[in-house]
Parts: structure tokens; C-alpha cells; sequence
């Protein structure tokens, strides 16, 4: 059975990704009962996909208990396959899409803007899982799991309002939160968390590839050398006093 | 805290407001070897970096978080953070463009030579190594080009070749090997720091042993 389970909390790690906890109240047969979670992006960590089931009834401990998870990702070469193929679709749309009107031309530049800026971990991956029970009855299902995804992250702003006699400042600090995957979380528990996953993109994996192609790494990497090694100050000038 | 997180969008969130104090910290290492020591002109960078200590709760801001200083309700100055400890938000230290420390040489009275040697690889040469005390006087001269008083902590490390002999002023504070001198710069005026200096200097040259000189002028007549 298909379920989407309500996201409750989205800790974004400021290096890129995050744990999402999600959970839902699912219903249960005699039997074994399997689901399949929606919505679960390409760039989870299958091995770190976790259930806990919460029981509504203490007594259906020993009678509703999870028998297995199943995790997969999509294949990175089928998919790019795929994204290739809408990517093409969505350039034949926009050369024709002066024939249509305004509000269709609209819509279809939103969709195709969508797709221009796919990429593998925009892809589903499969997360499912088995509950045998013995009777009819109720569970709460939460899950866990980390996603290893650039494109979410978190940073700060800090400004800083000094006074006249320069010894006092106000701070103002600001969280920017930056989502450019293709997912969106509606009414989250926000949670922050200074981290970087550990073999994350863009440094390895075959992810990091879809969304830094190897020249662009490379440019990155030689940009980075040429930099100064200390940054020199540069005061704005208050040409307005 | 709750919020929406929609796709392909960035969102901005309050996250705290609360008073500081504000020091700014300015610092100039000077260090010396057997061949900077007898340079013409050095010139050093002034490093200075912005403390603030909040009032509050701590908060831990990542390193190399965007700030923005604002004075009188304008930017002037972009840097970020290299950390936080406890109540204290540390920005990342930069060069002071605004203060220029120029360090010339003003005398060098070369020591007498005191002349060794130490053996070669090939038996008929040996290594002639002349080691003199040398007394340098250097002047480091520090100009404040901003419309503001400022604090520099000026710090003169020894090293093995160059040692500290005096200074005019007197430093403020010693902790051996470095000797600190705490200055307070008016706006647009210059200070001076006069380091009389001793410097190890050593040259080593390979020469053929002086027995072995006139055989070999014999044997080519």
C-alpha cells in the first residue's frame, strides 16, 4: 500500500542534507501488511532508513511487529537516461511554445524550468516496509532517515549594528534555510545542525557527478587554489557623512 | 520553530537579537632570521579581528558565516565568522589595509669573526665556517591612516639566529621568546618601535686544506 507519511521534523545540516522524521497513523490486517513510503528523494542514505513503531494499544506490542525494511535506490544510469530525455522534451516544448497563450506559455515554462533543473537525487527512491500482525488494529509509524543532498542547507546572517562609541553592538542574527531540491516540506519542525556528512558531495559519490560534472570540479578546485590565502579588508566608505 | 520549506526557494528566519560588546583586536608579529634580519625594508601585515561577547544564552554560529558590520545604519565592513566559544562570536582575521607597518634597517655594526672547521666529504678540504655577532638597529614604523584611535599589539618573536638586546620604548610585557609592546595610535599619526638586535651569522665555504695548496702547485710545474 502506498502511504505519505506527514514530515515532522527536517534537521539541515549546514554542510548540505539532513534527518527527516516523518509519521503517520497506518491501519493494520491479520497478516503481513507491506507499504511503500512516497515521496522519498533519490539522495536518501538507505542505510540509515529507520522505523519505530508506536503503539496505540501497550498490548499490541507482541501482536503488530515489524518484520523487515526494503531500500533501494534508482539506477544513476537509467535515470540520467530519463532526465536527458525531459530535459530534450521540455527545450522542443519552449521553441514551440510561442503558439501557445500567455497563461498556457506560463505554465509550461514552469514546468519545463522544473525539469531543466532535475537531477538524480530529484528522483524517487524506494522505501518500504513489511508489518505482520495478528489482528486488526493500529500503528504509529516513524521513520528516519538521513539525505546526503547539497542542495538543502542551512546558513547564517549575522549583522552587527554598532554604536557610536564603537563598544556596543546589537546583534541580529538570521537562519537562511536554501532549498533547491525538487522536494518541499509544508509546517516542519525546523532543526539546525552544524555538520557535514561524511563523504558527502561534492567530494565523492557518483551523485556529487550529476550535479558538479567533473570540468566544473576542476574550475572549482583551480578557482579555489588562486585564491589569497588571507583576505584583505575593505571598508565601504559612507560617502553620505 | 515551524516553517514552510518550499522546493527551490530560499526562506530567512529570525533567529536571535540581542546586545554585545564589541572589541576589535589588532595585532603585528615580527620575526626575524639570519637573512631577513639584514634587509633593507620589510613590510609587515597588521592582523585585526572583531570579538563580540553577547549578552544571553551562547549561540553557535558555523565558521565562515556571512557578518556584516553596520555602522550608523550602513555596511562597512563584509567578513565572516571563524567561530564561536561559549558567549563569544570570533570574526576571521584579516589584513588591516588601514595600517601600514614599515620596518627599515637603520645600522649594522658586523661583529669580529670567529673562524672554525669542520670536516668535508673529500679528505684533502675542509669546511671554513666564520660565525660573527652582528648588532642590528632596526625601525618599525606604524601609521594609523584611519580617522580613529586604535589599539596594536606589536609582537617581536626571537628565533635561534636574532636575539633581542633593547628597544626604544621598553616593551610592555616579556614572555621569552616574545617580547610585546602594547601601542595606542592616534588617528592619522605614527609610532615608532627601535629594535636593537643581535644576529647569529654564519657562512660556510669549502676550501682545500692549506697542506695540500703548495704540493699541487709543485706537481703542475
Amino acid at each position: 500500500m502506498l502511504i505519505d507519511p506527514k514530515v515532522n521534523k527536517l534537521v539541515i545540516f549546514n554542510g548540505g542534507g539532513g534527518i527527516v522524521e516523518r509519521e503517520i497513523k497506518l491501519s493494520v490486517s491479520p497478516g503481513s501488511n507491506e507499504f511503500e513510503i512516497q515521496n522519498v528523494p533519490a539522495s536518501f542514505d538507505p542505510n540509515s532508513a529507520n522505523i519505530d513503531l508506536e503503539y496505540i494499544n501497550p498490548t499490541d506490542r507482541d501482536v503488530i511487529t515489524l518484520q523487515q525494511t526494503i531500500v533501494s535506490l534508482p539506477d544513476p544510469k537509467n535515470v540520467q537516461q530519463l532526465i536527458d530525455r525531459e530535459k530534450g522534451a521540455a527545450t522542443n516544448i519552449i521553441s514551440y511554445s510561442i503558439d501557445f497563450t500567455r497563461e498556457l506559455r506560463e505554465q509550461v515554462s514552469n514546468i519545463c524550468e522544473a525539469s531543466s533543473y532535475r537531477t538524480y537525487s530529484d528522483m524517487k527512491g524506494i522505501f518500504n516496509f513489511i508489518i505482520n500482525s495478528k489482528k486488526e488494529g493500529e500503528v504509529i509509524i516513524k521513520t528516519t532517515y538521513f539525505i546526503s543532498d547539497i542542495r538543502l542547507k542551512w546558513e547564517t546572517n549575522l549583522q552587527v549594528n554598532l554604536s557610536d562609541d564603537g563598544k556596543i553592538a546589537e546583534l541580529e542574527a538570521y537562519l537562511i534555510v536554501d532549498n533547491q531540491t525538487g522536494f518541499h516540506y509544508d509546517n516542519v519542525e525546523l532543526g539546525f545542525a552544524i555538520f557535514e556528512l561524511p563523504g558527502a558531495p561534492p567530494v565523492t559519490g557518483t551523485k556529487a557527478e550529476d550535479y558538479y560534472p567533473a570540468e566544473e570540479a576542476e574550475m572549482q578546485q583551480a578557482a579555489w587554489k588562486a585564491l589569497p590565502k588571507q583576505k584583505r579588508t575593505q571598508r565601504m566608505k559612507n560617502l553620505m557623512l | 520553530m515551524r516553517a514552510n520549506v518550499p522546493s527551490r526557494k530560499k526562506i530567512k528566519i529570525e533567529w536571535f537579537k540581542s546586545k554585545a560588546q564589541f572589541t576589535i583586536e589588532r595585532k603585528v608579529s615580527i620575526e626575524y632570521n639570519a637573512s631577513s634580519v639584514n634587509s633593507n625594508k620589510i613590510n609587515h601585515d597588521v592582523i585585526i579581528k572583531y570579538v563580540m561577547v553577547k549578552e544571553g544564552e551562547p549561540k553557535a554560529l558555523p565558521s565562515n558565516s556571512p557578518m556584516t558590520l553596520y555602522k550608523r545604519g550602513l555596511p562597512f565592513l563584509f567578513l565572516s565568522t571563524s567561530g564561536t566559544i561559549g558567549n563569544k562570536i570570533i570574526s576571521e582575521e584579516l589584513i588591516d589595509d588601514d595600517i601600514k607597518v614599515d620596518d627599515d634597517i637603520v645600522q649594522v655594526i658586523e661583529g669580529k669573526p670567529e673562524i672554525t672547521f669542520e670536516d668535508a666529504i673529500k679528505p684533502k678540504e675542509h669546511i671554513e665556517v666564520r660565525t660573527r655577532f652582528d648588532k642590528i638597529t632596526r625601525k618599525i614604523t606604524i601609521e594609523n591612516k584611519l580617522d580613529n584611535e586604535i589599539e596594536l599589539d606589536v609582537n617581536f618573536k626571537q628565533t635561534k639566529d636574532v636575539t633581542f638586546k633593547s628597544s626604544d620604548p621598553e616593551p610592555t610585557n616579556i614572555e621569552e621568546p616574545t617580547y610585546t609592546y602594547n601601542l595606542t595610535i592616534p588617528s592619522e599619526q605614527t609610532k615608532r618601535i627601535s629594535l636593537e638586535l643581535q644576529a647569529k651569522i654564519v657562512t660556510r665555504v669549502t676550501k682545500i686544506k692549506p697542506e695540500f695548496i703548495p704540493k699541487l702547485n709543485q706537481e703542475d710545474k
